[in-house]
């Protein structure tokens, strides 16, 4: 079970960046405010959770005026959506082992 | 990590993907709603063709006649059920505490209106042309192919909603005369099933 356990990624464990990610890898882009909406969070409980994905390079942020509206869409990274398959087999793998 | 966090973990994956990819405020009620309208439609057309019999030695076709009638009921059906269908899907979209316009929902009428728009414009140049007789096999085929195409964005079971209309349209096609009957079948009663089948096996379910 150990091997498993190293491969489940420290970066997943918040609830609100699992969801980030989960809207992403079926998402090519989502924007600030839908995501917000979708995962029921606060705008800076967002923010941080994204700046942190951001800053791990999982994510990349666009930020575009659409009027005078600032507007900002995220969208995952080749490193984002690898990071999250890994995370996900290992989720698969230690639920296999607790099965059986 | 503990076992039912990682249960946790793949639910909330789960979830998260499907509400952010398919459009899911989708209410069982208003397509039982629907294929109520439709049957009433059906009826009153069917009553109105009758009318026409009636008068002997009439020069022109007499179904010319009757068109504005047969198209104003079809209106009346369909702003109907579009009415429905928005009603129904915004009242579920805010007892799931989801927005009902969404990227999502942006994306499902899109694929389902433009086929359906398509079919819409089609039956009118039919309707110029005279081509009346094939009107009903049209309406259900086009409507079988949106609904089949709306599918991949909202719920799965739409699909086979569509292939029905599809079987539908296509048996229309090939046999004259039995256009208002098959195509109450596809606008009525297969509506109506599907929306018990849903409101059943769906919102129960989810509700549960």
């Amino acid at each position: 079970m150990i091997e498993h356990l190293e491969d489940i990624n420290k970066a997943f464990e918040s609830k609100v960046r699992l969801g980030v990610m989960s809207v992403l890898m079926v998402n090519d882009e989502i924007d600030f405010n839908s995501l917000k909406e979708l995962l029921g969070v606060t705008d800076g409980n967002l923010a941080s959770h994204t700046r942190a994905l951001e800053n791990l390079e999982y994510i990349a942020v666009r930020k575009q005026f659409v009027g005078r509206k600032p507007r900002t869409t995220f969208a995952r990274t080749e490193k984002g959506e690898k990071a999250f398959r890994e995370h996900l087999h290992a989720l698969e793998s230690f639920l296999n082992k607790v099965e059986r | 990590m503990k076992d039912n966090e990682a249960v946790e973990a793949v639910k909330e994956i789960r979830v998260m993907m499907e509400k952010s990819s398919r459009f899911l405020s989708f209410s069982g009620t208003s397509a039982i709603l629907i294929g109520v309208y439709a049957l009433a439609g059906a009826f009153i057309v069917h009553r109105i063709i009758l009318s026409v019999e009636d008068i002997p030695g009439y020069s022109v076709p007499g179904w010319i006649g009757i068109v504005p009638d047969i198209v104003l009921v079809a209106l009346i059906v369909f702003v109907l059920s579009l009415v429905t269908i928005l009603f129904f899907s915004a009242r579920k979209a805010r007892k799931m505490n989801s927005s009902f316009v969404s990227g999502v929902a942006y994306r499902t009428f899109l694929n389902f209106f433009l086929p359906l728009a398509t079919g819409g414009v089609f039956c009118l140049a039919l309707l110029v042309r005279g081509e009346a007789g094939i009107i009903a096999p049209v309406m259900l085929l086009f409507y079988g192919l949106s609904l089949i195409n709306a599918s991949k964005y909202t719920y799965g079971s739409i699909f086979w909603l569509g292939c029905g209309q599809l079987l539908l349209g296509l048996i229309c096609a090939f046999f004259p005369g039995t256009g208002l009957l098959l195509w109450s079948i596809g606008f009525g009663v297969l509506h109506i099933i599907y929306g018990i089948y849903f409101y059943f096996r769906v919102e129960r379910e989810s509700a549960a």
